[in-house]
């Protein structure tokens, strides 16, 4: 992790009609960290995600990618939808070189092998490679999609309720998968979550959002000493505390 | 911007180097390729890369360098070494050793005639399976209708008059409006072919025959075939996706009770009554051709009708019309039900259900015909 900064979030506010989900949120998101995004449901944390991979506009604010900027580089995203999003028409080899396939020019074999390679770091199996997202697990579909992310290599992995919906051995892993890619690959990972586990697991810091802000952002022990309102609920209720437990055991 | 992938190979007196330069990323190193395959075949064990001045890395490029060093004599039991000094390269080429995997060898086929004939013989028999299906689904369906009487109030009325004004009411226009163009071009097509033998006043029979007999009971199925068909079956069979039928069933919820049987009794109501519209349209049609073309004022034209066309014709395509209406719900529902997991099936499906509906109309009224025919009515 660096001090250069990722993703820069300033002054956002989302409006939707009457309703307000954002309001003036700021939020720094460092260059090489796993950056967790946590706050009740309806908050605006898959908002904020779409907000800033450019599928929903905000309202106002902007966002903006100072590290890239700097160095001339194009922000590249890979963003993991949280059912997956696999193209059910493709099967689980050809998803993954779908965006290959798109924007480069590499030949059928090298995309191919390329394809395999990033669902081998996806931790899945070759036997896979042939079948269609409907014939496999949940949770292959889970890792499948984010071997797709990662095809073309992105500097950014967004992760939309990564280990929703998998049993906790899965998700174990899964939260494994997802540290030693984003630090072999030195990723920047923004990753929304309600995953106690996952957050103390590997997040190296946490994004609170509350009330249409960032109401507390840090690692977990700086969030848990200065925590309140919902934020202390949230760490200390007894999901929290067992996950605090689980995380002091490993 | 990226600078452009590029690497020299050379044998220092230690061992032989690769030296990268430039950009190695997925989009710089396509170029590269065929070089890299032709430089494995000579690598000798013992290579070191040199990455001093390799610019940006990633995984895709790794792969390529550590494939080249696989390729080589040494094959999988090649060592990673580097010369220089660089970011990522160690750990990214470490990362792609480490998971290298092929892509597994794509399912076998059958190929040529072999191939052809499975495909034809697969096909028939599915073919066979389907008519099965259906005929089974239609009688399910009667055994529930009857229930359904033996029982009313297990009837779903408001889901019966949703449906009516969705798939009838809201398709009348649509229905009109073609079999009016369908009575004036009977009309035209009389005007000119009678009119060679001086009996020009037959295409008011000619309008009135076609329009009731045949034409206002088809045209009505076929679109709602298109129209509504493809509706039954899409909704269903998203409910299907989204597991809305398995929560249904679950509580105790018979699908055939609560998605098939309004539908099927809504189409049945409703046909009829569009068919009477389709067939009165059609007749205007043909009406206003005659008073243009022909100068047989409308008094004249309704005065011939009562006088040569016994209602007899009137019936034969009225009774068509709920047969059409059972048949269009019942294929529409099944072909619902039998959507799968994926979005592929539900096109497929979709696809069916209009292709099915249209040959069931079109087959149906040929066999109408030749049984009124035989009934000499």
């Amino acid at each position: 992790m660096s001090d250069e900064i990722a993703i820069c979030v300033r002054g956002l506010v989302t409006r939707f009609g009457e309703q307000t989900v954002h309001n003036g949120l700021d939020l720094d998101v460092r260059r090489g960290e796993i950056l967790g995004v946590v706050g009740p449901s309806g908050t605006g944390k898959s908002v904020l995600l779409r907000e800033i991979v450019e599928l929903d506009e905000p309202t106002e604010g902007e966002i903006t990618f100072p590290y890239f900027t700097e160095s001339n580089l194009e922000p590249r995203r890979g963003v993991m939808f949280q059912d997956g999003a696999l193209f059910s028409n493709l099967t689980i080899l050809e998803n993954v070189e779908a965006p290959l396939r798109e924007h480069t020019h590499l030949s059928p074999n090298l995309r191919a092998e390329i394809a395999a390679l990033k669902l081998s770091m996806a931790g899945l199996d070759p036997s896979a490679h042939h079948k269609r997202p409907a014939q496999i697990s949940g949770g292959m579909r889970k890792r499948a999609a984010v071997a797709r992310a990662i095809a073309l290599d992105p500097e950014l992995l967004f992760l939309d309720e990564p280990t929703a919906g998998l049993d906790p051995i899965s998700a174990a892993n899964f939260d494994e998968m997802t540290r030693d890619l984003a630090r072999s690959l030195g990723l920047t990972v923004f990753l929304v979550t309600h995953d106690l586990d996952t957050l103390h697991a590997i997040c190296d810091r946490v994004a609170v959002l509350y009330d249409g802000r960032v109401a507390a952002i840090g690692t977990i022990p700086e969030i848990e000493a200065k925590a309140e309102g919902w934020v202390k609920e949230y760490f200390s209720g007894p999901r929290g505390r067992a996950a605090t437990r689980g995380a002091a055991e490993r | 911007m990226a600078a452009e992938a590029a690497f020299d190979f050379r044998e220092d007196d230690r061992a032989p180097v690769l030296a990268l330069r430039g950009d190695w990323t997925v989009d710089t190193i396509a170029s590269l390729e065929a070089e890299l395959s032709a430089l494995a075949q000579r690598l000798k064990p013992g290579a070191v890369v040199d990455v001093g001045e390799l610019g940006r890395f990633d995984v895709a490029g790794a792969y390529l360098v550590d494939r080249t060093l696989r390729g080589g004599a040494a094959g999988e039991e090649t060592r990673i070494a580097i010369r220089g000094q660089h970011i990522n390269a160690l750990r990214l080429l470490q990362a792609a050793r480490k998971a290298a995997a092929p892509p597994a060898p794509p399912p076998e086929r059958l190929k040529g005639v072999v191939g052809l004939l499975d495909g034809v013989g697969r096909a028939v028999g599915a073919m066979g399976e389907e008519i099965l299906q259906t005929v089974g689904f239609f009688g399910q369906t009667l055994t529930v209708l009857a229930r359904l009487i033996t029982s009313p109030r297990r009837i779903r009325w408001v889901s019966i008059v949703h449906t009516m004004e969705v798939a009838g009411l809201n398709a009348l226009p649509i229905v009109l409006l073609l079999s009016f163009f369908i009575g004036m071009v009977v009309a035209y097509l009389g005007a000119r072919i009678l009119g060679d033998f001086g009996a020009t006043v037959f295409t008011v029979e000619l309008v009135a025959f076609s329009m009731l007999r045949e034409f206002g009971a088809v045209i009505t199925a076929v679109i709602l075939a298109g129209r509504t068909n493809s509706a039954f079956t899409a909704e269903i069979g998203a409910m299907k996706m989204r597991q809305e039928i398995d929560a249904m069933r679950v509580m105790g919820i018979d699908p055939m009770d609560a998605l098939v049987a309004p539908r099927v009794i809504a189409m049945v109501i409703m046909t009829p009554i569009l068919t009477f519209g389709a067939m009165m349209s059609g007749m205007f049609g043909g009406l206003l051709v005659c008073w243009a073309e022909l100068d047989i004022s409308p008094v004249m034209f309704f005065a011939r009708i009562s006088e040569v066309v016994p209602a007899q014709h009137f019936w034969v395509g009225f009774v068509k019309a709920p047969a059409f209406a059972l048949a269009l719900a019942v294929i529409g529902c099944k072909q619902g039900l039998d959507v799968g997991g994926d979005v592929g099936s539900l096109g497929k499906h979709v696809t069916t259900s209009v292709v099915q509906a249209i040959f069931m109309v079109i087959l149906m009224d040929a066999l109408f015909a030749l049984w009124f025919l035989e009934m000499d009515l």
